[in-house]
């Protein structure tokens, strides 16, 4: 039977033994994002010898495909328990991605007047600040620091805004990741809304790891949403961390802050965030400083948007370590070659046929310290059930 | 797939997102598991190994999958699938490890046809489907006896691969997909380009496709002599050569013809590597229709050079319902000199070594949801 009823969840059915009485419902959802980009690089000269050149790729990208379960059930008295399960896939090519059934979110809570209790695992409250500044495009909108631009050639050009940090991997190891990523082994407390604003704090274990170092981590957010305005704020601690950009050595407690607020008025969206994350080390410390900027202009079903973002202090770190700190490698820093500072600036449109479709086009544009530019015209498509 | 669709099927929203539009979001799946004696002889050496195994996929891939589609007004649909493979006897997955390995697409159709981006069919591969009713269309799909050097790489399923499909004109539609190699430095390395043009009316099908797929990198397999054709998913190239230089071609006509008390289908696959050899493959199967029960015969070959290999199955099914079939089958596959013909299965027990006579026998249980 084919249910038209968008507003229908499903009635789960479960086993006969199991939600006898109670009421029950599970919702199977998903989100499809792919996009055909042609990323154009290239690297000028630079200090760490590495060889102009200059690469183009064409490629399909799935942005953050997804599927899952989420549900409820009512145990009387106003409170619930609830669960989500969430997978992420190549709508590409098909792949799992992380290879994990779940690797998106795995969590199973319990909510009510107190607020809502989550075990498991998933997007810390740093992510949920992070997130509000994902535009239509989701979350490889070229207004979020993702750019729309999944690596390219050789690049790894997400680092360029994501790799100063880590945070937890589905696997458990809670050693890798970054403090926009997920964590595993974690309890979260989130307030109940209270008039707009709310409060969520996250802890994660690490039991997997019975040596030292042994990573921890300490997420918490506070957003205030209210009419045009949205407010984030966030804190997140790592303790006993692993090393950073991919050069595993030595622990490093890594703390990040980041602001975010946005004002809508109604002719156009304005909304910037500001983020400084800050690596210890055996003697000193590294800190980047990173905002963006955007504006999104609707017209109708059509919608416009610009965003310029930077990020800055990721030199000293790349060509001058500090003690304490070992270098990467030539190679790993050509792998990695964005890991100084850089400059990015977006233009993107897209078409709402439905709250559900969208197509998209975009033009993204970075510039990183060792005169790497990468530009990249993108078109996708994104569809939600 | 599905046509009777089922009790669990799942009408899905995202918080805040599906308010206005109608949607429909469809689960559907296909269970197919085998039991079997299978036995390999190699010629003259040693004595036949025979084993007894517990398959997934006799009749049809088991699967499971989610489509939908949402009426975008104009008469434009959005729509995707995600279809995912297993296997039915150890609940592994297919295709190499991959959640929806063997479909994964979204996009848009009206009158204007279909266009769809993500991971697919290739349009050769509808051919072949199309215009052989036996074994689920494939090649009898049973693991001594399977894999028929019938695809090259990358014209099974392709990744990253952006299709359009017209409109049914009067029975006639095509097919154009441009699959991305996505290798840096040169805009066709690893591409395959493929299109079709099938026809189908009442009981007549006719189709024929054509596939072009361009080396990704330089070092191939240098396999002597060089002819492997089937490598499962994505590799199996010939030889070494520039990348992006070289194109490896795939031509396929097929046809078919419904008699009533028969149906009888013919395909003609040729594979054309970039240094020259040429491997043949025709297939010719039919099925004759009891009531509620089907047996078919399918027999095919592939042929390089003076290296021949050769395939023949032998089914019964029955229908206990529209959803649920059981069946019975034997097949013999004899590898005469075409060495790795039979690649796709890595088993230990398959038809890849030449000179090796398999051949396999069992029953097993499809059911559809």
């Amino acid at each position: 039977m084919k249910l038209t009823k968008a507003a229908l969840a499903v009635a789960a059915i479960v086993g006969s033994v199991a939600a006898s009485a109670q009421t029950a419902n599970v919702t199977l959802y998903g989100y499809i994002n792919t996009s055909i980009e042609s990323n154009r690089g290239s690297q000028g000269g630079n200090v760490v010898g590495k060889t102009p050149t200059s690469s183009t790729v064409n490629r399909m990208t799935a942005n953050s495909s997804r599927f899952g379960f989420r549900g409820r059930e009512e145990l009387g008295g106003g409170t619930y328990a609830h669960f989500q399960l969430e997978s992420g896939f190549g709508s590409d090519d098909g792949t799992l991605v992380g290879g994990v059934m779940f690797a998106r979110e795995a969590w199973v809570g319990l909510g009510g007047g107190f607020g809502e209790v989550k075990l498991g695992y998933g997007l810390t409250p740093y992510d949920d600040v992070l997130g509000l500044a994902h535009q239509n495009i989701g979350s490889t909108g070229a207004q979020n620091r993702n750019n729309g631009v999944s690596g390219g050639p050789g690049f790894a050009f997400n680092q360029l805004f994501t790799s100063y940090g880590r945070g937890g991997s589905p696997s458990g190891a809670s050693t890798q990741g970054n403090f926009d990523a997920r964590a595993a082994n974690a309890i979260s407390y989130a307030t109940p809304n209270l008039g707009g604003f709310t409060v969520r704090t996250m802890y994660s274990l690490v039991e997997e790891i019975s040596t030292s170092p042994k990573p921890r981590l300490w997420d918490t957010a506070a957003i205030y949403s209210n009419g045009p305005i949205t407010v984030g704020l966030t804190y997140a601690l790592h303790k006993d961390f692993g090393g950073l950009a991919g050069v595993a050595t030595g622990t490093h407690d890594q703390t990040a802050f980041r602001g975010y607020a946005r004002y809508n008025f109604g002719v156009a969206r304005i909304d910037g965030s500001y983020d400084v994350s800050k690596y210890k080390l055996a003697s000193g410390s590294l800190k980047a400083k990173y905002f963006d900027v955007a504006v999104q202009v609707p017209l109708g079903a059509h919608n416009v948007g610009v965003q310029y973002s930077q990020r800055d202090n990721g030199a000293a770190w790349a060509y001058s370590p500090p003690i304490g700190y070992t270098a990467p490698t030539l190679t790993t820093l050509r792998n990695n070659w964005s890991i100084g500072g850089g400059k990015h600036v977006s233009l993107v449109y897209d078409y709402s046929f439905s709250k559900r479709t969208q197509l998209y086009a975009y033009y993204a544009s970075m510039k990183n310290e060792t005169s790497g530019k990468l530009n990249t015209p993108a078109v996708g498509i994104i569809h939600r059930f | 797939m599905n046509k009777k669709l089922v009790a669990l099927a799942v009408s899905a929203v995202a918080a805040g997102a599906a308010s206005a539009q109608t949607a429909n979001v469809t689960l559907y799946g296909v269970v197919d598991t085998y039991l079997a004696s299978e036995r390999v002889s190699a010629q003259g050496v040693t004595p036949s190994s025979k084993v007894a195994v517990l398959n997934g996929g006799g009749l049809s891939g088991s699967r499971w999958g989610l489509r939908g589609s949402e009426s975008l007004g104009g008469g434009v649909n959005a729509i995707f699938t995600l279809e995912n493979g297993f296997d039915s006897s150890t609940g592994a997955l297919g295709q190499g490890g991959r959640l929806f390995g063997r479909r994964a697409f979204v996009g848009l159709n009206g009158g204007f046809g279909q266009v769809q981006v993500g991971r697919d069919y290739s349009p050769n591969f509808w051919v072949q489907l199309n215009s052989d009713d036996t074994f689920g269309g494939g090649l009898t799909g049973f693991s001594a006896v399977a894999n028929l050097g019938q695809f090259y790489a990358n014209t099974l399923r392709q990744d990253n691969q952006v299709q359009y499909i017209t409109p049914n004109m009067g029975g006639l539609t095509a097919r154009v997909a441009w699959a991305l190699g996505e290798e840096a430095n040169g805009t066709s390395r690893g591409r395959t380009f493929g299109a079709n043009v099938e026809y189908k009316n009442g009981p007549i099908y006719v189709g024929v496709g054509f596939s072009d797929f361009k080396n990704p990198t330089a070092a191939f397999n240098t396999a002597t002599p060089p002819v492997r054709v089937y490598t499962g998913e994505f590799s199996g190239l010939l030889g070494t050569t520039t990348a992006g230089t070289v194109s490896n071609k795939q031509f396929i006509v097929g046809a078919a013809y419904n008699f009533g008390v028969a149906y009888l289908g013919a395909t003609y696959m040729e594979n054309k590597s970039w240094n020259g050899s040429k491997t043949k493959v025709p297939v010719g199967s039919l099925t004759v229709p009891f009531g509620s029960s089907r047996i078919a015969a399918q027999y095919g070959q592939s042929k390089n050079g003076s290296n021949k290999a050769k395939t023949f199955g032998l089914i019964g099914e029955y229908d206990m319902s529209k959803r649920t079939t059981a069946y019975a089958f034997g097949g013999q596959a004899k590898n005469d000199g075409l060495v790795n013909v039979f690649d796709g299965n890595t088993a230990a027990n398959t038809c890849t070594v030449k000179g090796q006579k398999c051949s396999a026998f069992g029953v097993g249980l499809r059911h559809r949801f």
